[in-house]
């Protein structure tokens, strides 16, 4: 039986039950992922998660395959990570769209210091966490799901030559964040 | 292909997000100009850096707690085929109510349309609540047998009134009688 | 959910309450349609009867107003007997009219205990076959206080339907 996600969503719009557990099985822990890294809170990505997998359920009826299955999925999350964003940033003046990379303040780590993996760890994730969130979006879906520039340009809703400059950007920022820890450290 | 160009293109060309002529291209100049070169070096570290942030695992529970969500939904999926159903059958007994009411209102109307006789007088219609006058016609037209219904009623107590009368007169004197006694 | 349970309950309660609605309607629409075809001179008549009604005070319009809701309450022998009463009760003189409502008019300003010791009595006579109600009335102080006349008027006035039967 064919079981890409085309064809289970196919199966769950029947109403057969079974498939969905099966696209549930195969999405769910990079859907998490996704969500926890872009939060940075495991509370916040359990929400997300059971939001998106109940949405992919309700729109199982009117799913048309227009675009790449995961594409679509990603673009729920997407969607529901940045309106968690715009709840917990409400009043303040910078919006989810301001793409300013902030500057690289110090991170009060001796450079010349050997640092462990897990200080390492702390200063990806922290550096991560202070790109714009299309950047940050774009930096986690690039990296650790493999979206290529027109998924995250279809997901983005902008051009491939922007996802081109905002990859880029993030990264030389994440350069630049990253610059002092010594080369054997990771 | 100039500089400028090459080092915007720097992340592309690590993603391999170019044409294969352009990948060829930038990998030439990459290896040959020590400034990308170094750029190149350090945005590669950094990404590679990414590699120490792992996946975690979500809870066992997740599950559970979707499926029983997903249950949730199919449950209260059939509320919202009952929804615009039940929305239909308010509609069409509003219209049912409000059709009956304007049949019966355009039966008169037919009602008066063939009576062709003459109007009545403006004294007549003065200071007249023609509608108070409609709801209560039945009781205009036997005004006068509701007015004395109760006294109607009544006549048949009369026979038994003098006799109750009477009986407390009498009871009264007999007691009066024994105080004296 | 909860507004599916509350449009639910808004239809039932349409389909309870319609019925009343369309029966409410239909007594008003049906009052039109007899108001209309009604001639001239009976539309004069009821608008002379209208106006006295509204000059009439409150307590009285109530009055008449409770009359015709009783009336519709009870039994259709006892309408037809009221009806009957009235008809005869029509025919009498000012004068006895009179006479029977000063005697109703005592009744009603008895005390409450006497009162009920009236509607007691006649509770229980009422329970008795036909010609031992009649006996009891003729043994009656009321019966005997009657002169031949009155005899007559409460004879069809308490037994307006058998006036070819036995009366007293």
């Amino acid at each position: 039986m064919d079981d890409t996600d085309i064809a289970l969503m196919a199966r769950i719009k029947e109403g057969d039950l079974e498939a969905y557990e099966k696209l549930l099985d195969r999405h769910q822990r990079p859907v998490f992922n996704t969500a926890y890294k872009f939060l940075n809170d495991e509370a916040d990505a359990e929400d997300i998660t059971q939001e998106v997998f109940v949405r992919v359920y309700k729109a199982a009826g009117t799913y048309r395959p227009q675009a790449k299955f995961t594409t679509w999925l990603y673009t729920i999350v997407k969607n529901l990570c940045f309106n968690a964003i715009r709840k917990k940033q409400s009043g303040r003046l910078l919006s989810i769209e301001d793409e300013t990379v902030p500057e690289m303040a110090s991170l009060g780590d001796d450079p010349s210091e050997m640092l462990s993996r897990e200080q390492v760890k702390r200063r990806v994730i922290r550096a991560v966490n202070n790109l714009p969130h299309n950047l940050r979006l774009a930096i986690i879906l690039q990296k650790f799901h493999g979206f290529s520039y027109e998924e995250i340009a279809q997901l983005l809703g902008c051009s491939q030559n922007a996802v081109k400059l905002r990859v880029h950007r993030a990264k030389q920022y994440l350069a630049e964040a990253l610059e002092p820890l010594k080369e054997e450290t990771y | 292909m100039n500089y400028q160009w090459i080092q915007d293109n720097l992340s592309a060309y690590m993603d391999k997000e170019l044409s294969k002529a352009q990948i060829l291209e930038i990998g030439a100049h990459v290896r040959n100009c020590a400034g990308c070169g170094v750029e190149y070096a350090r945005m590669s570290r950094a990404w590679d850096a990414l590699n120490l942030w792992k996946e975690i695992e979500p809870r066992p529970d997740l599950r559970k707690k979707i499926m029983h969500a997903v249950q949730e939904e199919k449950r209260t999926q059939w509320f919202r085929i009952m929804l615009p159903a039940a929305a239909v059958l308010l509609v069409a007994m509003s219209i049912y109510i409000y059709v009956g009411f304007f049949h019966a209102r355009s039966g008169q109307d037919m009602a008066v349309q063939t009576e062709g006789t003459a109007v009545l007088t403006e004294h007549d219609l003065q200071n007249v609540n023609e509608d108070e006058i409609i709801t209560h016609l039945e009781l205009l037209q036997e005004k006068d047998f509701y007015d004395t219904l109760d006294t109607l009623e009544k006549i048949d107590y009369l026979p038994l009134v003098e006799e109750v009368m009477q009986n407390i007169d009498e009871e009264q004197r007999s007691s009066l009688e024994c105080s004296f006694v | 959910m909860k507004k599916g349970i509350r449009v639910i309950f808004s239809i039932i309660f349409l389909l309870i309450a319609s019925p009343y609605l369309q029966a409410e309607e239909n007594g008003m629409t049906k009052n039109r349609v007899l108001w209309k075809s009604m001639s001239q001179q009976e539309k004069v008549r009821i608008i002379e009867i209208y106006r006295v009604w509204k000059t009439q005070p409150a307590e009285s319009r109530r009055k008449i107003q409770q009359n015709y809701k009783t009336y519709h309450n009870l039994s259709r022998e006892e309408r037809q007997k009221l009806k009957s009463r009235y008809n005869e009760y029509k025919r009498l003189d000012e004068l006895h009219r009179k006479l029977i409502r000063e005697r109703v008019k005592k009744m009603d300003q008895m005390f409450e205990d006497r009162r009920n010791m009236i509607l007691e009595r006649y509770g229980s006579m009422q329970k008795k076959p036909r010609e031992e109600q009649i006996k009891m009335i003729e043994k009656s102080l009321f019966w005997k206080r009657l002169n031949e006349r009155e005899r007559e008027i409460f004879k069809k006035l308490l037994f307006p339907q058998q006036e070819n039967n036995r009366t007293p």
